[in-house]
């Protein structure tokens, strides 16, 4: 099957090549159109005025933060039923992608809350979670990276993100099941949105944009891991970016 | 539009243009960081396999 042919390091690395610069490309194109409906055409809002802006970045690096955790825990899943060298790699290639969109959503909740709830930071439900992702996310790189023997780290770090990842939807519905000070969800598939039509549009651009990076980036990082982990292999030595 | 006006977000400008710089300044970063990172391992093979050649040339 093709899929398989693929989850081989030798056949996906220029797989990956080829594809990094259209997911580049499509990350770029979405970036700009989502920033300049968010920033020039979305209007202000009623209650808010300008400092909702922040939403274009937050909620999508939010999502994406934990969306990407979900992703390797799907390939730590199949790290340990498969023992596919590929699943593991790919889970290293997303990590710090991950923590930095955590990152930011945290950054960018911080700097929103101080001028709408008086406060940088709370120990509200929603944003300790998010912090226990980002902790999540570290852990596993330090993890991965304190065990010298390579199959070892990888087993052990699929674990990691297996487990923690039931702090996924503690934080999806945090909202629901604690009084937090965090709002409510924005949008959702039952309610209908509570946003006007640009608003919305443009923070959906905006999340297809970290999306579309987020894939690029961690194609092109896979493809320096897979060169790293496969150095002493013959293939390595007969691709043409090395001889 | 009045561009004073844009870049000073009704008085918020330190918290929109804090967020949207973080953003862009940590995606730029970590751009820059994997093409660094694939670019050094591809010099370092590139060495190693240049060096191999040149010992099958002695032998």
């Amino acid at each position: 099957m093709a899929l398989f042919k693929y989850s081989a390091p030798s056949a996906f690395y220029p797989l990956a090549g080829k594809l990094v610069p259209w997911f580049g490309a499509a990350a770029f194109v979405l970036g700009v159109v989502g920033l300049y409906i968010g920033l020039f055409v979305a209007p202000e809002d009623f209650q808010q005025g300008e400092v909702y802006r922040i939403i274009f970045i937050h909620v999508p690096t939010a999502w994406m933060g934990m969306f990407i955790y979900l992703v390797m825990a799907m390939y730590g899943v199949l790290a340990l039923i498969y023992q596919t060298r590929l699943s593991a790699m790919m889970m290293e290639a997303l990590a710090p992608t991950g923590a930095i969109f955590t990152a930011l959503a945290l950054w960018t909740g911080a700097l929103w809350g101080k001028p709408t709830w008086g406060t940088y930071w709370a120990w509200d439900a929603r944003m300790t979670s998010t912090l226990i992702l980002l902790f999540l996310y570290i852990g596993y790189i330090a993890l991965v990276n304190a065990i010298e023997d390579k199959k070892r780290a990888d087993k052990a770090g699929a674990l990691l993100v297996i487990v923690g990842s039931v702090n996924v939807p503690i934080i999806y519905f945090s909202v629901k099941w604690w009084n937090t000070l965090h709002q409510g969800a924005s949008i959702s598939v039952s309610g209908g949105n509570k946003m006007a039509m640009t608003m919305l549009l443009a923070m959906l651009i905006m999340a297809l944009a970290c999306w579309m990076y987020s894939i690029a980036v961690a194609l092109c990082r896979v493809r320096a891991i897979i060169l790293e982990r496969e150095r002493h292999t013959q293939w390595v030595r007969e691709i043409k970016e090395v001889r | 539009m009045n561009w004073a006006e844009f870049f000073a977000m009704d008085g918020r400008g330190f918290y929109v243009w804090g967020s949207f710089g973080a953003f862009l300044l940590c995606i730029a970063i970590e751009i820059v960081l994997v093409r660094l990172r694939i670019h050094r391992v591809q010099a370092d093979l590139r060495e190693e396999v240049a060096a191999a050649s040149i010992q099958r040339g002695n032998a």
